[in-house]
């Protein structure tokens, strides 16, 4: 055959034949190319990136968090046999509270008793419901509770057994259900909090109150902080933090950098400074009484030129402002005999689950973490970000630390207030665990095979599917999700490019091939082979493939380091601040280079170009060359 | 006869290099069938001058491309220095025709991004003539027909005249025994037609090589051994 030296001056000669034409062919071809080599650099990038931020805070590490459906969810309430249950509850009430009032020697009116079932008519049909109001009901579900415990740790541990766990944690929602808790702003304790104030628990903005293991709150404890053992260590979102530091909110046309700074800002003196807030926390009974000393007061004042108004017997006062002391007595006018009956009647109450005591506790919180907050974003840039990664473990959430918790010196007292049972088990959340796997495919296995996902039919009662699970914390398993599609995607785009290019190539070096025809007839009466010419057409494509290949990789290369330049610093920024990565340096990059991936779209390029050359050079050998020759 | 008796020995001998027997070639256009070559007998020995003469249309590019083993015949043999060349595989009748055959075209057909030099180098890329061997031949035979100082010109830049001797000196690259040629004064004027019979004299007389040459050009036919005269693909 041929030399290759002999056969790339031939081909040389046919990349000049039809400069236009080639020129044009290289052009397209090698655009297209490049659309597909920065495609893949940029998602290289991008997905490098991500993975780099979300080695920050819960990302990377593959959590299912996990909750046991309670007992009396799934249409239990309203079966036969509650309904006969909560009846005789009621029954059983009635009796036990007539005799413990008669043994106290107080009055009890049976037919005041809420009863434990209501009677509903609806289009013509009786129907039977349990009375939530009622005591008795919340006996009969306390009994059935007591008889149907919702699956605990060991049953969990027992059905991720086999998807290699790595971890179980447990995260607790602090209760307050009896009570609420207000801001001591200045430290002094706000007497009427508006309605908004006494229903959020904690922080504006934020919907629970949890305790959390501290395998899941580390990554976001501030390096160097300690508390006096007597501060509750809490982790808050920058803008809760944003807000106790007393910074105003950024407007809204914030620039990235703006947001950036505010968030190193925060960051900084909440590392620096023990940021604490002081809260007032009271029971009802204690709230109760609050109020009843401001409407006594009120009440006063308005009768102060009322000679026939009679002064309450018993009148509170309200405490020293700074103290989240109990309401004061500031006259007690009962008779020994309407004080005892008021001792007797508080028993009474108490024996039959109401809270008679009036409980307060000053509580101190200090910032010990900052967890990013649910939305920083202010592009769509950050926003799609955010949609793919982004930490969600604090959300909506002030999250204290298990462990740290456990270090205070008023442990046990602070652990009674924030984690008192609710007596009504309807309001009972069972406890949240995280399980914790090394992987996303591990991950993903448990919850496909165990989680109970239709909670109405109850079939968490199914053998097996005791736990509702979710992938939570964070989104790495939706992130490899997302690397997968991302991958899928460039596969269909790298087929279509390289549909087009060959197609573009074929035309083009099928006219190449069918132009030099009568060249082919005089290089054969030559004596050329016909493994010659293909050698030719072979080289002459390889020539041309190169130089796509070349310009590809060149303009591929350079669109991919323009963006990066273009973009890449903002986006470090945005992502910093979508993931609050205040202490790193990290940067955000479109660019990165993937030598193997790179490779392989160049072996593409070639094994395209090759086999666009194909058809046209066989068509081209078989033809009879005299034929060509006479062809004028 | 006597004046082709020159120094080639071999020409003395006669021995037979082509041997056409009963060759008929036929082309099928439209349902007719057109006999291009006829039942075509023929012997040409070996350093013979060859000129095939006839109308338009007779047979004569047809003749030639069978013995050069371009086509091949329906039926009869066609024997080239001793080689039945009906029974050659393509790849072995590519071989056979640049190391044996060398072809020249009315039109020339130099391709025309290559430098004369590289030009008349081609043959040699088929036949894997050694680099060194190719340029010392090329610089032999251009000075032959005195193209030394135009080895570096493209095609484009040389005259018709010039262009065929390059074109000739190209189909002997490779030593061949037998040119084949195609009306090769058929593009060219008078003169460069006169040097170009010339050109085929000296070399049938220095190379010893059998030349072919279909043409109506009386002038080269005046020069031949032997005239072939062929009539609707038949010898007359
Ligand atoms: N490829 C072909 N297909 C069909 N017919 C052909 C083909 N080649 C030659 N012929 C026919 O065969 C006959 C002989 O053609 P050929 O080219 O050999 O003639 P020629 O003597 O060389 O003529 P000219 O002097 O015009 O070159 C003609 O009738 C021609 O039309
Ligand atoms: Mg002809």
């Amino acid at each position: 055959m041929i030399r290759l030296s002999d056969a790339i001056v031939i081909a040389a000669t046919k990349l000049r034949t039809h400069r236009i034409r080639t020129t044009i062919t290289i052009i397209l071809s090698s655009l297209l190319f490049a659309a597909l080599i920065a495609a893949i650099i940029i998602t290289t990038g991008v997905t490098k990136s991500v993975a780099v931020f979300n080695n920050q805070g819960l990302n990377n590490r593959y959590l299912v968090w996990a909750q046991a459906d309670n007992p009396l969810f799934g249409g239990v309430l309203s079966t036969k046999e509650f309904i006969t249950l909560a009846q005789q509850k009621g029954k059983d009430l009635i009796i036990a509270k007539q005799a413990e009032a008669k043994k106290l020697g107080i009055d009890y009116n049976a037919g005041n008793e809420p009863s434990a079932t209501l009677t509903e008519s609806m289009s013509g049909q009786n129907s039977v419901h349990v009375n939530f109001q009622s005591y008795a009901a919340i006996e009969a579900m306390q009994e059935y509770v007591k008889q149907h415990p919702s699956p605990d740790l060991n049953e969990l541990k027992q059905a991720a057994a086999n998807y290699h766990p790595i971890g179980f944690y447990s995260s607790i929602m602090a209760g307050l259900s009896n009570g609420n808790m207000s801001i001591m702003s200045n430290g002094s304790e706000n007497f009427t909090p508006t309605d908004d104030q006494r229903v959020s628990l904690l922080f504006p903005g934020q919907t629970s109150l949890m305790v959390d293991d501290s395998h899941l709150t580390q990554p976001f404890i501030l390096p160097g902080t300690t508390t006096n053992g007597s501060n509750i260590p809490l982790i808050v979102s920058y803008s809760t933090a944003e807000g106790l530091l007393g910074l105003p909110k950024l407007p809204s046309n914030a620039s990235t950098k703006d947001h950036y700074d505010r968030i190193q800002q925060v960051y900084r003196q909440t590392t620096n400074n023990a940021v604490t807030v002081t809260t007032c926390y009271r029971n009802s009974v204690s709230q109760q009484q609050i109020d009843q000393a401001i409407s006594q007061a009120d009440e006063i004042a308005r009768n102060k030129s009322n000679k026939d108004y009679q002064k309450p017997s018993l009148i509170y006062g309200l405490p020293a402002a700074n103290s989240c002391n109990k309401a004061t007595i500031i006259s007690d006018k009962r008779t020994a005999a309407e004080k005892k009956t008021q001792a007797a009647q508080d028993q009474f109450d108490a024996t039959f689950g109401q809270v008679v005591v009036p409980v307060q506790q000053k509580l101190t919180f200090q910032v010990v973490g900052l967890s990013p907050s649910t939305s920083n974003s202010n592009t769509t840039f950050s926003d799609l970000l955010s949609s793919i990664v982004g930490s969600s473990l604090t959300d909506g959430s002030d999250v204290i630390p298990a462990d740290l918790l456990d270090k205070m010196s008023t442990a046990t007292s602070v652990k009674s207030t924030l984690l008192a049972d609710n007596s009504n088990p309807l309001a009972v959340a069972n406890p949240n665990y995280y399980v914790e796997f090394s992987n996303a495919n591990d991950a993903r296995r448990f919850i496909t095979d165990k989680s109970c996902t239709t909670r109405m039919e109850g079939t968490c009662a199914s053998p097996g599917r005791l736990f509702q699970l979710t992938a939570s914390g964070n989104n790495s398993i939706a992130l490899q999700d997302l690397q997968q599609k991302i991958a899928s995607v460039l596969g269909l785009a790298t087929i279509g490019v390289v549909v087009l290019a060959v197609i573009i190539m074929t035309s083009m070096i099928g006219r190449t091939v069918a132009d030099g025809r009568r060249e082919t007839a005089v290089f054969r009466a030559l004596g050329a082979k016909r493994s010659d010419i293909v050698a030719i057409y072979a080289v002459y494509t390889l020539c041309l493939i190169i130089l796509i290949a070349i310009i590809s990789l060149a303009v591929g290369l350079g669109a991919a380091y323009g963006l990066d330049a273009y973009y890449g610093q903002d986006a470090t920024l945005q992502a910093k601040l979508l993931f609050d990565a205040v202490n790193t340096n990290l940067t955000f990059r479109f660019f990165s280079i993937n030598i193997a991936l790179l490779g392989v779209v160049v072996v593409i390029i070639v094994i395209s170009g090759l086999f666009s050359m194909v058809i046209p050079t066989l068509r081209n050998i078989r033809r009879n060359p005299i034929q060509d020759m006479r062809e004028e | 006869m006597e004046q082709t008796n020159t120094e080639t020995s071999v020409a003395n001998d006669k021995r037979p290099i082509v041997v056409i027997d009963k060759v008929v070639r036929s082309y099928k256009v439209k349902k007719q069938t057109i006999p291009a070559i006829n039942g075509i007998s023929l012997s040409i020995n070996e350093g013979e001058f060859v000129v095939l003469n006839g109308s338009s249309g007779s047979g004569k590019s047809t003749l030639l491309q069978l013995i050069g083993g371009l086509d091949k015949p329906d039926s009869g043999n066609i024997t080239i220095d001793g080689v039945d060349i009906k029974k050659l595989s393509d790849h072995k009748l590519s071989l056979f025709r640049g190391k044996t055959i060398g072809f020249v075209f009315q039109f020339f057909y130099l391709q025309p991004f290559l430098r004369l030099g590289r030009n008349i180098e081609v043959p040699g890329m088929f036949t894997r003539l050694k680099r060194k061997e190719r340029k010392l031949r090329v610089k032999q035979l251009a000075e032959i027909v005195g193209l030394s100082d135009r080895l570096n010109h493209f095609p484009a830049e040389l005259s018709g005249g010039q262009i065929q001797r390059a074109a000739i000196v190209r189909a002997l690259l490779n030593q061949p025994k037998i040119l084949l040629a195609d009306e090769p004064t058929g593009n060219l004027d008078s003169t460069n037609s006169a040097a170009i019979i010339d050109l085929f004299e000296q070399i049938r007389q220095q190379f010893g090589t059998t030349i072919i040459v279909a043409t109506h050009d009386p002038n080269i036919a005046a020069r031949a051994d032997r005239i072939i005269t062929l009539k609707d693909g038949a010898i007359i």
